[in-house]
């Protein structure tokens, strides 16, 4: 008997019932559907957050920021360390694979203007920063090694920071009050408070910004997205705004974005640095760095672990429905092996052997589940595909993260697979039930 | 054709034992064409399972075509009844869903016999017993009588070395029943099958040529016609 021959007959014996075949079609269809959908939507979500990482960050970085200083045996906290310059960066940008570096000193800020104020952080940037953390200016234009050299007094308004202040009107050409509290060495001892006690005192020095550019909004919005932050010249802010100081009197950085010239090249970049930085800082073997070289690899980890995790979880869940579904088909073969009782006894009695009829109900079941594991494929497909008409963004710790949903083909065939496994499972005991009937007894069934 | 030699079957063991069959001894030569009466529960029934290869007995040896038969597995026994057996049965047991040509394909369905083939063998069975213009009818589309003729029709269509036929007149009216047996008698005679029929009809069995009486599991005796 040729296999589409009996493919033909145990199509004609499942769906002699309609109603029962769709009731155990329904379990596999839900079920393989579910998985196709939650594995989409995980790897879709995944992927996605990659990529919106990336692009709210830059690609290829590595950056460079303080560490933590053991001074008498007593550890601080990370980037407490005053020791990251701007000749570091210089430095670093001398290292092979290193395509750019922006160095960037940073320290929150009032902004006021046209009658509104926000409260933001002011990064004192090069004109290398639009590139390496992959900016673009909206309005007006970047900061310009010109205005390095001149150390003018203009900023660029990241998009919240534009909103906030100016609303829908264009900021470009405007002035901003900026407001940077200081603390210093109280001599006379006038400082207030718990600072004057130790004889600190605050300052607020106000500062008028001309706005050249805003930026593209870049991240999900809100508070913690980066586009609340404003952007001087980083010579400006060392000079004009906010001196910030290594002990021995070097202008100092926060952080130091590094390029590196090719994602193959991050891990080279990401060893080279801290020997060139150890030696900058005359540090002896057996200190500690007072620095930390980071990259994406470790945020890029963390998401994919815990995609891993939600992925695991997501086929817990799929899988128990599968698992329902595979009962509702043994369910049924069952009942029909004992209603075609007398059918087995006829077939055996002109002359079917065991294997004939094992395989009869065998393919009946694997039909089921193929059957189901199709549509179900389609459905999944469909639910994923409305999806992603419906959500092309969401909104993720503060990050604009493209979703774009697709189900890839290793689903498609893993489901397939699954669903002819879950007829053959579900199939092989009712099988060997009908196979294993005595013909005398069977064909006198009633 | 025919040889069993000390058939015995038993059911069941120790006090419920039970002996359908006892020391049964007899032959049927081809081209016969014979009848087994008695009453229920005599072992006819019985006997008729291991003449068809359904069914195995305690003790004695059963051979066919010169074939031993105790000694084969299922599959093999399965092989037989596909090749030298013919069933007929007295409630007809064709397959509900399958039209008349369909069931008489049905054993070649297990002999790996070519699709064409198989179709042309079947309706040449069905013209046989006069019903090649049903062929595409479903058995609950067909009387009873017809019913009978396609089981008649898939028990020929491999030209089997013997046909067994249980109480195949059972369920019929005695005009069906006329027309089953003329057919049993027209294939004995016109196409040499040999033919054995369960019956407890007098008015049956006397178209055979010879009578096998079955009592408690025992043959009682035998008459024979000559005809």
């Amino acid at each position: 008997m040729n296999l589409s021959n009996e493919l033909w007959i145990g199509w004609r014996a499942i769906s002699a019932n309609k109603m029962r075949l769709i009731l155990t079609l329904l379990g596999i269809i839900i079920g393989i559907a579910a998985v196709v959908l939650l594995v989409s939507l995980t790897e879709g979500i995944g992927s996605g957050m990659v990529d919106g990482i990336e692009e709210a960050v830059g690609s290829n970085l590595v950056w460079v920021y303080p560490g933590a200083i053991t001074e008498r045996g007593v550890t601080t906290r990370v980037g407490s360390a005053k020791t990251l310059t701007i000749d570091d960066a210089e430095a670093i940008s001398n290292l092979p694979y290193v395509a750019e570096v922006a160095p960037v000193s940073q320290t929150s800020v009032q902004v006021n203007a046209a009658g509104n104020n926000i409260y933001t952080t002011m990064q004192g940037v090069t004109p290398e920063f639009r590139s390496v953390r992959s900016f673009s200016v909206t309005d007006g234009r970047f900061i310009s090694s010109y205005d390095l050299e001149v150390k003018d007094k203009v900023c660029v308004l990241g998009d919240y920071v534009a909103k906030e202040v100016f609303g829908d009107a264009d900021p470009v050409g405007e002035m901003v009050r900026v407001g940077i509290q200081t603390i210093t060495t109280s001599k006379d001892g006038s400082g207030s408070g718990v600072l004057g006690l130790v004889g600190l005192k605050t300052e607020v020095k106000s500062r008028h910004l001309k706005v050249i550019g805003v930026l593209e909004k870049k991240g999900g919005g809100g508070e913690n997205s980066p586009d609340n932050v404003i952007l001087v010249p980083i010579t400006t802010m060392a000079s004009r705004l906010k001196p910030m100081r290594t002990p021995k009197g070097e202008d100092r950085v926060s952080i130091i974005w590094v390029e590196a010239s090719g994602r193959d090249k991050m891990d080279a970049v990401k060893e080279e640095i801290p020997p060139l930085l150890r030696e900058r800082h005359y540090l002896r073997e057996g200190e500690d760095d007072d620095f930390v070289v980071d990259n994406m690899a470790q945020v890029l980890d963390t998401i994919s672990q815990s995609m891993e995790m939600l992925s695991v979880l997501a086929g817990f869940i799929a899988g128990i429905s599968l698992l329902v579904g595979g009962i509702g088909i043994m369910n049924i073969m069952l009942v029909s092996v004992t209603e075609r009782t007398r059918e087995i006894g006829i077939r055996k009695a002109v002359g079917a052997k065991r294997k004939n009829i094992l395989s009869q109900f065998l393919i009946e079941s694997v039909l089921i589940g193929v059957l189901g594991g199709i549509i179900g494929i389609i459905v999944g497909w469909g639910a994923v595909f409305s999806l992603s008409k419906l959500f092309s963004h969401t909104n993720m710790m503060g990050l604009d993260v493209p979703v774009t949903l697709s189900v890839s083909p290793v689903v498609i065939v893993i489901a397939f697979v699954v669903s002819v496994g879950i007829g053959i499972i579900a199939g092989i005991y009712p099988a060997f039930r009908a196979a294993r009937l005595n013909p005398v007894e069977a064909i006198r069934y009633e | 054709m025919i040889e069993l030699n000390g058939i015995t079957k038993i059911y069941g063991k120790g006090d419920a034992e039970v002996r359908a069959l006892d020391n049964v001894n007899c032959s049927v030569k081809e081209g016969e064409m014979i009848s087994i009466m008695g009453p229920s529960g005599s072992g006819k029934s019985t006997l008729m399972n291991l003449l068809g290869c359904l069914d195995k007995p305690s003790s004695g040896n059963y051979s066919l075509d010169g074939m031993e038969t105790t000694t084969l597995n299922d599959d093999k026994l399965a092989e037989i009844r596909n090749e030298k057996i013919g069933f007929v049965f007295q409630n007809y047991n064709l397959l509900p869903r399958m039209t008349a040509v369909e069931n008489v394909e049905l054993p070649m369905l297990y002999n790996n016999m070519p699709r064409s083939e198989r179709h042309r063998l079947a309706l040449h069975a069905l013209e046989r017993v006069g019903l090649s213009d049903r062929a595409k009818h479903a058995p609950n589309e067909l009387s009873g009588g017809e019913q009978q003729r396609v089981a008649i029709a898939r028990a020929l269509v491999q030209n089997p070395s013997i046909i067994l036929a249980d109480e195949p007149t059972g369920n019929l009216d005695s005009k069906s029943g006329e027309e089953i047996i003329n057919i049993f008698e027209e294939l004995n005679k016109k196409e040499g099958h040999t033919i054995i029929v369960v019956t407890h009809d007098r008015e049956i069995a006397s178209h055979t040529n010879r009578i096998i009486h079955i009592k408690d599991g025992k043959i009682d005796h035998e008459e024979v016609f000559s005809k």
